[in-house]
């Protein structure tokens, strides 16, 4: 369990934006995932799947908070003693997270996956429950609209 | 990869995530440390075609019986923190001597029945060099048993081969691991784990009453399978093979049989 709890945890902070919310989220994902096991594909990878009942969790809250969740993703620090050039990236960093952070949720989810959780195309799509061609379409869609973003920011 | 990709990679290899919190002990204490297989069994529930896992929703009371194998892979899982469910005895000079630490090793009541048809569910006979032109990988055949018949099944990825040898010895070779996270082992009463070496590999011999075991596959998707011939079984991993012997008689045997393995011409 502690091998999918923090892409667990980091897919159910895609939606909260809150720590505390994710981690509810997370382990009611977990429960129900154990209660829902009958209903698992034998052979299926087991990641997708779970992070689906726990996004679907995360949502609800979400949704029964009545509030738009912004993701409030943080580059790390740079070292004190570190080049300007690291300053400047860490600066684009914050910058583009704060960005997607931004983002609807659908946006959000599909780069959050495929970027910053590290999803196959294939994981993406179960996670989803969408077709895998649909997840192409998506993300180029939200990719699009994070250049525009960028770009307007620029 | 486009720039903004590279940017989304580089930003997420940066991203300062909140520490992520220690969920096992909490989900354990809501499922009440309950086996999957202490669970009633009512028969399978089927995911409806088009239906997204997010669609899923627990049932009234847990369902195993088919399923069961799904329920050996999330128990796998979770059990991982369920410290009290493991054997001292056994759990600890087998991890330790494995370096399987996040392994457990739970008894259960009764010995797992056996599915309908998996009797010996090896695929269809075939040749070796059949099998071996089909396989993902290079058989290892034992000497000194005499012709096996070979069976050759397209599951799971990279193929599976069975050898049945004369005398009840059969040799069963897939791609996967006993990986550690998802090795699981449902011991019941009287059944052991020995660790022993196989020309330097690590291995398993499991004897006493019948059992299954979890392996994950090259794909990385978590299967059960189960001992085909008797309660005892010799877990081989032998380089990206997993190779079980069952059928012998004892553990000198099955070991004679596995040192005697070579791969297949």
């Amino acid at each position: 369990m502690r091998e999918h709890q923090e892409v667990a945890f980091r897919a159910a902070y895609l939606v909260t934006g809150s720590a505390a919310e994710a981690e509810d989220a997370a382990q009611e994902g977990f429960v129900k995932a154990w209660q829902a096991l009958p209903q698992f594909r034998e052979g299926a990878p087991f990641r997708p799947w779970l992070l689906a009942i726990v996004v679907n969790e995360a949502r609800n809250r979400r949704r029964h908070a009545g509030r738009q969740a912004a993701l409030a993703l943080r580059a790390l620090d740079p070292p004190a003693a570190g080049p300007e050039e690291e300053a400047a990236a860490r600066a684009d960093h914050e910058r583009l997270l704060r960005i997607v952070g931004g983002m609807r949720e659908d946006d959000r989810l599909v780069i959050g996956y495929r970027y910053f959780l590290d999803l196959s195309e294939a994981e993406t799509a179960e996670a989803l429950g969408i077709p895998r061609g649909t997840v192409k379409s998506r993300l180029a869609r939200a990719l699009a609209r994070l250049r525009e973003q960028i770009e307007v920011e620029a | 990869m486009t720039p903004v990709e590279q940017m989304l990679r580089a930003a997420a290899a940066d991203a300062d995530w909140p520490v992520t919190p220690d969920l096992a002990a909490s989900v354990m204490a809501r499922i009440g440390g309950m086996s999957p297989l202490q669970a009633a069994d009512s028969g399978p529930a089927v995911r409806a075609p088009g239906a997204s896992a997010a669609d899923v929703r627990p049932p009234s009371r847990p369902r195993f019986r088919l399923r069961r194998p799904v329920a050996i892979a999330l128990a796998a899982l979770l059990l991982l923190a369920a410290t009290a469910a493991a054997i001292p005895g056994v759990r600890d000079p087998v991890l330790d001597w494995l370096g399987l630490r996040s392994v457990e090793v739970e008894r259960v009541p009764q010995p797992l029945p056996a599915a309908p048809g998996e009797h010996l569910g090896l695929g269809k006979r075939t040749t070796l060099a059949a099998a071996r032109s089909r396989l993902g990988f290079t058989p290892a055949v034992a000497t000194g048993l005499g012709q096996p018949t070979v069976y050759y099944g397209g599951f799971p990825p990279g193929g599976e081969i069975g050898l049945v040898y004369p005398h009840g010895i059969v040799i069963a070779e897939l791609s996967g691991r006993l990986e550690t996270r998802y090795l699981m082992k449902f011991l019941p009463p009287g059944t052991e784990a020995d660790p022993v070496t196989i020309n330097g590999d690590r291995a398993l011999w499991i004897h006493g009453a019948p059992h299954q075991y979890a392996y994950v596959d090259k794909a990385g998707n978590i299967h059960t399978d189960s001992v085909r011939t008797a309660g005892n079984v010799l877990l081989w991993h032998r380089r990206d093979l997993l190779i079980r012997i069952e059928g012998a008689r004892s553990k000198a045997r099955a070991l004679a049989i596995a040192r005697s393995a070579r791969e297949a011409p």
